[in-house]
């Protein structure tokens, strides 16, 4: 018999007779649960009208029979809460069936009971609740610990009041173990989600039993409990390693989600032991390995499994080993994969591999998905500006590229190029020759912002600078903001640098700026640039063309790098105790995301070792460094109270999702510049002659 | 974990939907299908984390599979690894439940997916995920078997809360037998010029195992160095071993001994992965082609394999899936051995050689005509050719089962463990082309 048929939208009335005629036959039972599929069916038609049936599917539970109860309960939870009058009569069968000899069914009234977000129904979930909890069955009990959660959710206080947090807590000591994996999972729901009324804080003894319990529970209870295990601070360092050396094996496991629990859960054992990677040989590889291995399941694992990765990169390079091989791309990954796996490359990449990285990212550059060139181009920048003494081979990769003047190569050669120049002024000038041949394909605004950089930076040295300019200019008024930005202090260092052809232009764009435009942040800058080139002062007394105005203008930048890639220790430190939640994902501060999640933290313990920034020092001279540490806990702390608003703004600067992309923002370095010219600008500027008179040189 | 469970249909429809916390408006899901077109429209921004959106403080949390996509939401910052191998664990269990998950099955069978999902997660939390032990107490022949369910017939199984939570008891067989299928699936990306860039072998330990009672089996294989740390010369990883939950681990962890009580019928005992290259220095199969475009006339392939294995080896079903631009047409090919198809529908030809002994070398060649008018703009994809073969009676790495010992203490019975061979090409053995 097949249900698809029942999904026809019914009357309530239409379904009362249906229900009247069924007990008029001698067997109703059949009858009674195909008309209950079509009250069910109708709830998922979003039939609401089916709540009228309410006494009527009530009186349907005194049939003994499991499936009718089971829907019936289905229907209570549905709409229960829309007609709380007409419910309240079901309480007298829960009443019964909580003594009932089937556990399934004792099971299902707790169950059933605590999901009623009713006041009575709430009630009297209370008042069974606790018998419930020492059921004989440990099905019944299992279902009992999971309702006092739900509970927690309608009246967190009376939970409290009531002790049964404590009566879950001593179950941790049931003699079934599938119990304790139960109400280990109802407590850290209370301690992550109880807003700070519950803390769970696990003894020695008790995280010990947990522990070896690990072997005996199922696949979930072993991820619930390698979760809460973190809620236990080692005094000693041994302590810390035996909980190690336990958790080992299950890296075996064959759930993913234990293995990145058991990840999390090394990671911060990890913390309170001296060097782990020493008194482990194998760890670092033990747990490289089985996060790469993870790599042959489904894309959404992988792509779990390697934002994960990027933040063991991150955070503790000494304790995961990869190599990077292992990332390369697959012809079939989904994109999402892909952009993940080339940001683990680039982050991975160091001067022993990187010829390696380099033969794969050229092989990516040129592939026909255009998202996937244009990132790996990126990256050969990025790994131009990370690794200096294969800057020269990245350059002459891109350099090749671009001459075949294929138009997405080109822009994003030339977007690249801006920020390799910034890192090494004036050494790789033969490349920007090579996209100046490539320039009419360049229509994005951010890869024009780059090129009008790279005009302005490279005015004397470009022969036809003046058309190319001109071209670029020409469409002022209808370029994006940013565009029109660089327009301006790009015109204007052409013009100090090459006055006779740079005046024309310079004036052109000024107008433009100043009477045109109707941004006022745009006429504001126009306004200080032409003032600037126009003032008496412009010119020293020995008479040098616009010196003051050069010494301002053409300063030199300041040099980038890639250090700016490390996030806040502090974060890391949060985000390694997340492991394999969402927040990995975002690789965002928590509460940036999740306002309200509850903040995790390193506990204070004798054993705490204090690991250096990532960046920075290596691992053998850790202990030296116990002061900037403590710098970087104490604050956490101050946190802990989830209630100030301010907080978030702290960690904005570190707001990046991905660090390929980080680059990018080399431009918004220059409005920041800019504020500085202009505050010289006011100093020297008094009362100052206003506009309009033309500049003399 | 996940505050509610959706089934969707491609459009994004809601077809099943279960709330576990209630903590979530129910309406919520209706944003998905929005939010799934808006995901498609722009992806050139990388601020998409495909597949999980956030929007307004809601985490959706999906896979997709056979035309559905089956969500979990959440406002929490939870353990998404969790919710997604739930994920796939559902679609598991109904798989086997249903023959297939899809639309129709969805409908034809929601009352039981209902009790499956209050089964298999309370709270949102999971519970048993596991078919064999959810069948013992949900069944869907109720209603074929007995017109009436008293509510005392139904039990929960001791399983579900047992510590052997994979394996109930009182089975019984009257011939006890237990099969191992060792497989060995080849990935392996390989340059133009014959090179292997990366390679891997991703190695299953099957079992379907028809024995009575509680047995306890021990698990023997060649540890050649394969799984023991002492030889250092072939340096593997060896810690890339994957256990399916009834391995006592730690007793791997300290003896490298595998014991286990196995659950009824089919498994995986374990899984492996070998990424070193001591074992595939070459490519098993080599394919050496070369494809000529002539602009707006013709394409000319020519093309060659060769067999690396023992002489005595033979490859079965050897497929060699070449990519030929999308608009050629008129194939002429001739083939020194085994037939060559054209496929429009996904533009490559496949070279089928039935079986192939190891040693040998074959050679093909076509020539495909291409239109005298095409985009100009059009640069020829590089789609890697693709191969597919299996090898019996052979495993790369070099694995071998000792032995395999039956034990169960009460019922003693005589039992027979079988043993099969496979290596195969996995999903990703390509081959680059210039």
């Amino acid at each position: 018999m097949s249900d698809g048929k029942l999904f026809v939208k019914s009357k309530s009335s239409e379904i009362r007779a249906e229900i009247e005629r069924a007990f008029k036959k001698s067997k109703p039972h059949a009858r009674v649960k195909i008309i209950l599929k079509k009250i069910l069916s109708n709830i998922m038609l979003n039939n609401n009208e089916m709540c009228n049936l309410m006494e009527d599917v009530i009186d349907l539970m005194r049939i003994d029979d499991l499936d009718i109860r089971k829907m019936c309960c289905h229907y209570l939870i549905v709409f229960a809460r829309v007609k709380p009058k007409e419910a309240f009569r079901a309480l007298q069968f829960f009443n019964r069936f909580r003594d009932d000899r089937n556990p399934i069914l004792r099971a299902l009234s707790i169950k059933t009971v605590s999901s009623i977000g009713v006041p009575e129904f709430i009630d009297f979930s209370f008042t069974i609740v606790g018998k419930l909890l020492h059921d004989s069955d440990a099905y019944v009990r299992k279902a009992a610990v999971f309702s006092v959660s739900r509970l927690y959710q309608h009246d967190p206080k009376r939970v409290i009041n009531e002790k049964l947090a404590a009566s879950v807590g001593d179950m941790l000591r049931d003699s079934n173990d599938s119990i304790i994996s139960a109400a280990l999972a109802c407590l850290s729901y209370l301690h992550e989600h109880g807003e700070g009324k519950f803390t769970l804080v696990l003894d020695r003894a008790t995280a010990f039993k947990l522990a070896s319990d690990l072997s005996k529970v199922n696949e979930w209870g072993q991820a619930y409990i390698l979760n809460l295990l973190i809620c236990f601070t080692p005094q000693t360092g041994e302590d810390a390693l035996s909980f190690i050396e336990t958790i080992i094996p299950c890296l075996q496991h064959q759930n993913s989600s234990v293995i990145l629990n058991s990840i999390k859960a090394i990671i911060y054992f990890g913390n309170y032991v001296k060097n782990p990677e020493l008194v482990i040989p194998t760890l670092s590889k033990r747990l490289g390995s089985s996060l790469v291995s993870l790599l042959s399941k489904p894309p959404e694992i992988q792509f779990l499994v390697l934002r994960n990765v990027i933040l063991l990169i991150l955070s503790r390079k000494e304790l995961v080993s990869f190599d990077v091989k292992t990332f390369f791309c697959n012809y079939n990954d989904p994109i999402y994969i892909k952009d993940t796996k080339l940001e683990i490359i680039y982050l991975l990449a160091n001067e022993n591999n990187v010829n390696v990285v380099l033969r794969e990212l050229e092989e990516y550059a040129t592939e026909i998905d255009i998202a996937m060139a244009r990132k790996a181009i990126r990256a050969f920048g990025n790994l131009a500006i990370k690794i200096e003494s294969v800057s020269d081979q990245c350059i002459e990769i891109i350099c090749d590229l671009v001459s075949n003047g294929i138009s997405y190569i080109v822009r994003e050669a030339t977007i690249v190029m801006k920020n390799v120049i910034r890192k090494y002024p004036r050494r790789y000038d033969y490349v920007v020759k090579e996209i100046l041949k490539h320039h009419k394909c360049i229509d994005e605004p951010d890869a024009k912002a780059a090129l009008i950089w790279l005009l302005g930076y490279y005015a004397q040295r470009i022969d036809n600078i003046d058309k190319i300019f001109d071209e670029f200019v020409s469409n002022f008024k209808e370029e994006p903001l940013e565009v029109q930005y660089v327009i301006l202090s790009s015109a204007t260092k052409f013009y100090l640098q090459v006055p006779d052809k740079g005046e024309p232009l310079v004036l052109k764009v000024l107008k433009w700026a100043t009477e045109e435009v109707d941004n006022p942040d745009v006429r504001d800058r126009g306004f200080m640039y032409w003032r600037l080139i126009s003032h008496v002062e412009a010119n020293t007394a020995n008479g040098e063309f616009q010196s003051s105005t050069k010494k301002i203008i053409l300063d030199s930048n300041p040099i980038i790098s890639t250090e700016n890639d490390s996030i806040d220790p502090a974060i890391l430190e949060e985000l390694d105790l997340n492991i394999g939640t969402l927040a990995s994902i975002y690789l965002k501060p928590v509460q940036t995301v999740f306002r309200f999640a509850r903040k995790k933290s390193l506990g204070e313990s004798p054993a705490l070792q204090s690991h250096s920034l990532p960046s920075t020092a290596t691992t053998a001279s850790t202990d030296n460094f116990s002061m900037p540490k403590s710098s970087s806990t104490y604050p956490v702390s101050d946190y802990e109270s989830p209630k100030i608003p301010d907080d978030n703004h702290k960690f904005h600067d570190h707001n990046r999702d991905s660090l390929i992309n980080d680059m990018d923002s080399a431009f918004e370095k220059e409005p920041a510049k800019m504020a500085s010219t202009k505050d010289k600008l006011v100093k020297k500027i008094s009362s100052a002659a206003l506009l309009g008179r033309k500049n003399k040189h | 974990m996940a505050s509610q469970v959706h089934f969707l249909d491609i459009k994004g429809k809601p077809l099943l939907s279960r709330d576990y916390k209630g903590d979530i408006p129910p309406n919520t899901i209706e944003k998905f299908p929005l939010l799934i077109l808006e995901l498609e429209d722009d992806n050139d921004e990388e601020s998409n984390y495909k597949p999980f959106i956030n929007h307004q403080g809601i985490n959706y949390i999906y896979i997709s599979h056979n035309n559905l996509y089956i969500c979990a939401l959440t406002r929490k910052n939870e353990n998404v690894m969790a919710i997604i191998v739930f994920l796939s664990k559902i679609v598991e269990v109904l798989t086997q439940y249903f023959k297939t998950l899809e639309e129709e099955s969805i409908r034809d069978n929601f009352v039981i997916i209902y009790e499956l999902l209050d089964e298999m997660m309370d709270f949102g939390y999971a519970q048993t995920t596991d078919t064999k032990i959810l069948k013992q107490y949900i069944t869907q022949d109720y209603f074929k078997l007995v017109k009436k369910t008293p509510s005392r017939i139904v039990q929960p199984p001791n399983a579900v809360t047992n510590s052997v939570n994979w394996r109930s008891d009182g089975i019984m067989y009257k011939k006890n037998e237990a099969f191992l299928d060792v497989v060995e699936s080849i990935n392996m990306l390989i340059s133009a010029s014959g090179h292997v860039l990366n390679s891997e072998i991703l190695g299953k330990i099957k079992i379907k195992s028809h024995l009575s009672g509680m047995p306890d089996l021990r698990l023997g294989l060649n540890d050649k160095g394969i799984f023991s740390e002492e030889t250092n010369n072939r340096n593997l990883d060896l810690e890339d071993i994957k256990f399916h939950q009834c391995v006592r681990l730690s007793k791997f962890e300290n003896e490298k001994i595998i014991t286990f009580i196995p659950p009824d019928g089919e498994f995986t005992l374990m899984s492996y992965r070998l990424s070193s290259n001591q074992f595939l220095v070459k490519p098993l199969i080599l394919v050496d082609c070369k494809i000529k475009v002539h602009q707006h006339s013709r394409i000319e392939i020519i093309c060659s394999v060769k067999a690396q294995i023992k002489k005595k080896s033979v490859a079965n079903n050897v497929e060699v899936m070449i990519p030929i631009p999308e608009d050629a047409d008129t194939p002429k090919s001739s083939a020194q051995y085994g037939s060559v198809k054209w496929h429009p529908e996904k533009a490559c030809l496949i070279w089928k050689l039935r079986t192939f002994p190891g040693g040998k070398q074959y050679f093909m060649s076509s020539e495909l005509g291409l239109p005298a008018v095409s985009d100009p703009e059009a640069i020829l994809s590089k789609r890697p050719i693709k191969l597919n073969f299996s090898i019996p009676y052979f495993t790369t790495s070099g694995i071998q089962v000792r032995y395999l010992r039956i034990n169960e203490p009460k019922l003693q019975y005589q039992s027979y463990p079988w043993v099969r061979y496979i290596t195969q090409a996995g999903d990703d053995y390509t081959v680059r082309i210039k």
